[in-house]
């Protein structure tokens, strides 16, 4: 079993890389669970219904040019932001190590912090599910 | 939706300062049927004073030559700025069967001297969600 050492993920969003700014990235992909028990079944019967994705990012915050408060502060709300998120770094021509892209919307963008610690940020981009 | 992408050209880290062709790589034809298609995506993540087109090609080999550049799929805009773009798919209906497996993407600029950082990404074969 081949593990990582994550320490390389790349993180796009529009124009800008937002790498350097984040120190914790999520892609999660999922699908609605439809209920079609009845009566008579002695187990929970599901069926897989739409589907969605959601990218969760958190990390250090930063104000200058080209940083994320500049950058995704103004895109809450704003629909079709192309994301792209590398894992392990970028290997041009491979298809074992792809990215993951999306359109989508930023839904959240929180500015955290506690007295001593690093101010931090949260970011969460939910896919618009359209492909053009 | 969710595509799991194909980088073609990673310029991210090291600028594109002249016109050119990336390498060519095999990531797959454009397979026929429903839900199958090939997307192409774009990051320009540096502006210069001029602008950068970037292009997506396909051919049958990766015996590329200066006459044979491939068969334009997708067609970014001309980028003067800090961007990206997702283009239309090609669906199965505009999928052929010369569409071929081996892809590269090429850049030009308005002028030269320019620098531009970028990331030009497809997916042949179809999305998730």
């Amino acid at each position: 079993m081949s593990t990582i050492h994550h320490r390389q993920a790349r993180i796009f969003v529009g124009g800008y890389e937002l790498s350097g700014d984040h120190n914790s990235i999520s892609v999660a992909a999922s699908a609605e669970m439809l209920d079609e028990t009845a009566f008579g079944d002695s187990t929970r019967i599901r069926k897989g219904g739409l589907k969605t994705v959601e990218v969760i990012g958190a990390g250090h915050w930063d104000a200058a040019a080209g940083h994320v408060d500049a950058v995704a502060f103004d895109l809450v709300g704003t629909d079709d932001q192309i994301v792209t998120v590398f894992a392990d770094g970028i290997t041009e021509g491979t298809a074992t190590d792809m990215g993951f892209s999306m359109k989508g919307v930023v839904d959240k963008y929180n500015l955290k912090g506690d007295v001593g610690s690093l101010l931090g940020f949260d970011l969460s981009i939910a896919g618009r599910g359209i492909e053009a | 939706m969710i595509l799991r992408s194909i980088p073609l050209k990673d310029a991210t880290e090291t600028a594109l300062t002249s016109c050119g062709e990336g390498t060519v790589y095999d990531v797959g034809g454009l397979p026929q049927g429903e839900g199958k298609k090939a997307y192409a995506v774009l990051h320009v993540l540096s502006s210069s004073t001029g602008g950068v087109k970037v292009r997506v090609l396909s051919n049958s080999s990766s015996g590329y030559s200066g006459a044979n550049l491939g068969t334009v799929r997708f067609n970014f805009t001309c980028s003067e700025q800090r961007t990206a773009e997702w283009l239309t798919p090609l669906t199965t209906g505009t999928i052929t069967t010369t569409d071929q497996p081996f892809w590269r993407a090429i850049h030009e600029m308005t002028t030269s001297g320019e620098s531009y950082n970028l990331l030009t990404l497809v997916r042949i074969g179809g999305a998730n969600g």
